[in-house]
C-alpha cells in the first residue's frame, strides 16, 4: 500500500457526526481523510424549488431498500458532503436531562444511557457555538441546565406564529422559540447571511446560511493543510488484521475505481442505517456476524421517532415565510391524567401546494392544495419510539439494505395529536376575522394528519448502540467498538434511546466528545 | 484649582492611561475574520495552487489559543502564513510573529531570540493570511507566536514542522 494511502484518521461520512469530528480533530495537525460517498450538492436554482426538491426528490438517493415484507423503500435520505444536514430543518435541540435516564413510557421502557446529561453538556455548548444556534434560554419548561447562554438570540416569530404563541400562552402553556441553526442576523438585515426564506427545511441552502455540516465543519476543516476529502467514494468494506482487533484496510470504490486505504483510527459515520450496513457487510472469519458485532446488536434497535405532520386549517391565512420558530414541550413528559411521555410539538417549514402533491390525500385537486397551504399551520409532532431489537437493519442476498420496523409506543403520540386538536379548538378570535375565523368554510380547524412513513429516515438512530456491557452494546462509552481497538462510530447509531427532539445536535455534541477523546489518544 | 480637583484630574488621567494600556474591554470583544487563500486559490485545486511547506497546531500560553498555522508557497512563488480554525483572546497591540526560539514572555527576550513581525493580528477568530517577506530564512524561524507587544507576552504558539507532501488535498 503506498504511503500516501495511509492516514492518522479516516472518517467515513461527512455529516453531523463525521463532519463535526473532522473539524474537532483538524487542529491536532494529524493527517485526516474524510470519505464521502456523494459529491457536493450542486448549487442551482432547483435547490430552492419545491417541485424539484419535494415532489421530484431530485436530491434524494435513487437507492432502493426493502422493508420487512420485501416491499421497495425509497429512502428519504441524501448522500452529499455535509450529509443529511444539507437538507435538515436546523432545529438543534439538546436532549432533556431525563432522556439520559430510564423513562417509563406507555409502550415500554426507554433505557438509560451510559453517560448522563452533565457529561455531554460542555459539548452541547461547543456544538451550539460551532453550528450558530439561536435560542432563548429559560423559556422551554423541560430545558436542561445550560453552561452557557445560546450563542445567538432567538429567531423571532412572524405575526401568525406570534399570535399562536400568545394564544398558547393564554391557555397556560409555555411555548418557546425553537433553537435553530440558521445564520440570520435580524439586527443587521443588510449583512445577514440568512435571508429568512421559505425554502429552508428540507432544502439545501443556496446562500450557505444554514448551519449544515458542510458549511460549519467540513469546509473550514478543509482549510487546514492536514485534512483531505475524497468525494464520490463509497466504503465497501472494512477489513481487519489477522488478530481481528484492528481495522487494517478501508476498501473504497471511487468512480468505479477500487482503492485500499489505511489509518491508525477508523471512524464510521454513515448515518445509523448505513453504518450498521457497513459493519454487517464487513463480516469476516474473525467477525462472522459482522464487524464489531459479537453482541449481535449491530443493526438492531433502529429508532426513527414517531412523527406526524399536521395541518391546522383556518379561514385566517398563514402568510408565514419561515415557520419553524415555535415549539411546545409542555407535554414532553405527560399531561394531567396521562403520566407517560407524549412528545414534542413544533413546526415544519411552511408547506406549499407543490409539496402537498407529494404527500396529501389524493382527493384534493391542485388548487385546493394551494389554498390549503395558504391557510395552514403546519405542525410537526415528535414522540419517542422505543428500542425494539426486531426493528433492525439487515442485508439481503445482494447486500442491499432491509429495514424492518414495527411502530411502537404510539399511544402517547395519539394523545399528543388529540391534545393539539383540543388546543387549536380553543384558539382565541383572530384580529382579521374575529370570532368567524374558524367558522364558515372551515367550521373549525380541520386537521389533515399524515404519519411520516418508514422511508422518512431523517431521525435514524440506535443501530450500533453504546454501553458499558459488551454483551448488550457494540460501542463502549467513547463510541469505540468493544471488539476492536481502532474503530469508532460517531453518527446517530450510538443512541440508546431516541428522546423526542431532533437528534442532530446530540450527534454533533457527541462527535465533539469523542473527538476530545481521540485528540488525547492521538497525542 | 483646589487640591481635590487636581486629584480627580490625576485620577481620570491615570484611569485613561490604564485603559489604554490594558484595553480590558477587548477581552470581551471578538473580531472575527474569514480570509480565503490569497489570490482566491481554491482549496480543491491546491495541487496547482498553494503548497503547504510547514504546519503546526497552536498551543495556548498566556491565553487559550487554538487552530492551525501553515506556511504555503503560492503559485507566484510568494510565501504566506495561513491561520485556520484559529481562535485566541483579543488584546491590545497583538502581532503575529515568526520567532526563532521558544519565548513565553518579555519583549527583550523575544528580540534576543529573533523574530519577524508579520503585522498586527487581523482578528482573534477565523481564517487569515499573513504575507512573509522575501529573503526570510524559514529554517531559522520555526514558531508562530501570537505576541502581545504591549505587555510582552505570548498568547499562544504553533511550532512548525515540515508538511506532509503526500497528503492529497481533495480527490473530487
Amino acid at each position: 500500500m503506498p504511503d500516501s494511502n495511509n492516514y492518522d484518521v479516516i472518517i467515513t461520512g461527512s455529516g453531523a457526526g463525521g463532519g463535526t469530528l473532522a473539524h474537532k480533530l483538524a487542529p491536532t495537525g494529524k493527517k485526516i481523510l474524510i470519505l464521502e460517498r456523494g459529491g457536493y450538492v450542486p448549487r442551482e436554482k432547483d435547490n430552492w424549488e419545491a417541485r424539484a426538491v419535494n415532489l421530484q426528490g431530485k436530491y434524494q438517493t435513487k437507492e432502493k431498500w426493502h422493508d420487512r415484507d420485501s416491499n421497495e423503500l425509497h429512502p428519504h435520505t441524501n448522500y452529499y458532503v455535509g450529509g443529511n444536514t444539507k437538507f435538515f430543518g436546523a432545529a438543534l435541540f439538546r436532549l432533556r436531562k431525563e432522556d439520559f435516564g430510564e423513562i417509563r413510557h406507555h409502550g415500554g421502557i426507554s433505557p438509560a444511557w451510559p453517560i448522563g446529561y452533565d457529561d455531554l453538556e460542555p459539548y452541547y455548548s461547543e456544538a451550539e457555538k460551532l453550528y450558530h444556534v439561536h435560542g432563548n434560554a429559560g423559556e422551554d419548561p423541560t430545558e436542561p441546565r445550560r453552561g452557557f447562554p445560546y450563542p445567538h438570540p432567538a429567531i423571532s416569530h412572524e405575526p401568525r406564529l406570534q399570535q399562536l404563541s400568545d394564544d398558547f400562552a393564554s391557555l397556560g402553556l409555555r411555548p418557546f422559540h425553537t433553537p435553530l441553526g440558521i445564520m440570520l442576523d435580524e439586527k443587521n438585515p443588510q449583512t445577514s447571511k440568512c435571508i429568512r426564506c421559505g425554502t429552508c427545511d428540507g432544502f439545501p441552502c443556496l446562500v450557505a446560511a444554514k448551519s449544515d455540516a458542510q458549511v460549519c465543519a467540513v469546509d473550514p476543516a478543509l482549510q487546514n493543510p492536514n485534512v483531505a476529502l475524497m468525494t464520490n467514494t463509497y466504503v465497501e468494506k472494512l477489513a481487519t488484521d489477522s488478530s481481528g482487533r484492528r481495522v487494517s484496510k478501508v476498501i473504497v470504490r471511487q468512480n468505479g475505481h477500487r482503492e485500499e486505504l489505511s489509518a491508525d483510527i477508523v471512524v464510521v459515520s454513515c448515518g445509523a442505517i448505513n453504518s450498521a450496513a457497513l459493519l454487517l457487510r464487513s463480516a469476516s472469519d474473525n467477525h462472522p456476524s459482522g464487524l464489531a458485532n459479537s453482541s449481535d446488536v449491530v443493526g438492531r434497535h433502529y429508532m426513527g421517532h414517531v412523527n406526524s405532520v399536521l395541518m391546522a386549517l383556518s379561514k385566517c391565512p398563514n402568510p408565514t415565510m419561515f415557520q419553524k420558530s415555535l415549539s411546545v414541550n409542555d407535554f414532553y413528559f405527560g399531561a394531567p391524567g396521562w403520566n407517560y411521555p407524549m412528545g414534542h410539538i413544533s413546526f415544519v417549514g411552511k408547506l406549499d401546494g407543490e409539496t402537498l402533491k407529494g404527500g396529501a390525500p389524493a382527493l384534493t385537486p391542485g388548487w385546493t392544495l394551494d389554498l390549503m397551504a395558504k391557510h395552514s399551520l403546519d405542525f410537526w409532532l415528535t414522540s419517542e419510539d422505543l428500542p425494539d431489537p426486531d426493528n433492525r437493519v439487515t442485508l439481503d442476498a445482494e447486500g442491499g439494505i432491509v429495514l424492518s420496523y414495527k411502530p411502537n409506543n404510539e399511544e402517547g403520540h395519539k394523545r399528543l395529536i388529540a391534545k393539539l386538536k383540543e388546543l387549536m379548538q380553543q384558539q382565541r378570535k383572530c384580529k382579521v376575522h374575529g370570532h368567524d375565523c374558524h367558522e364558515g368554510l372551515f367550521a373549525r380547524n380541520l386537521f389533515i394528519g399524515q404519519r411520516i412513513p418508514l422511508a422518512g429516515v431523517a431521525h435514524q438512530v440506535g443501530t450500533v448502540r453504546f454501553g458499558n456491557d459488551p454483551r448488550t452494546s457494540a460501542l463502549d462509552v467513547h463510541c469505540k467498538a468493544h471488539d476492536l481497538d481502532n474503530l469508532y462510530v460517531v453518527d446517530g447509531s450510538f443512541f440508546v434511546s431516541s428522546g423526542a427532539v431532533n437528534p442532530a445536535l446530540t450527534i454533533m455534541a457527541n462527535a465533539l466528545r469523542v473527538g476530545e477523546h481521540l485528540a488525547e489518544r492521538l497525542n | 484649582m483646589t487640591k481635590r480637583n487636581v486629584l480627580i484630574l490625576v485620577g481620570v488621567a491615570v484611569l485613561a492611561i490604564a485603559w489604554y494600556a490594558f484595553r480590558p474591554e477587548l477581552l470581551f470583544i471578538n473580531k472575527t475574520v474569514n480570509e480565503e487563500f490569497p489570490a482566491g486559490a481554491a482549496t480543491a485545486s491546491i495541487e496547482k495552487g498553494p503548497v503547504a511547506l510547514s504546519q503546526g497546531s497552536f498551543k495556548g500560553l498566556a491565553h487559550e489559543t487554538k487552530g492551525m498555522a501553515a506556511i504555503y508557497q503560492l503559485a507566484d512563488s510568494n510565501r504566506t502564513l495561513r491561520l485556520t480554525q484559529f481562535e485566541t483572546s483579543n488584546g491590545p497591540d497583538v502581532h503575529v510573529y515568526l520567532t526563532a526560539g521558544d519565548v513565553e514572555k518579555g519583549n527583550d527576550a523575544v528580540k534576543a531570540a529573533g523574530f519577524i513581525d508579520l503585522g498586527s493580528i487581523k482578528g482573534n477568530i477565523g481564517d487569515q493570511n499573513y504575507d512573509i517577506p522575501e529573503n526570510i530564512d524559514l529554517s531559522k524561524y520555526k514558531n508562530v507566536a501570537i505576541w502581545c507587544a504591549r505587555f510582552g507576552v505570548n498568547f499562544g504558539q504553533a511550532s512548525l514542522q515540515t508538511a506532509d507532501p503526500a497528503l492529497p488535498k481533495a480527490k473530487i
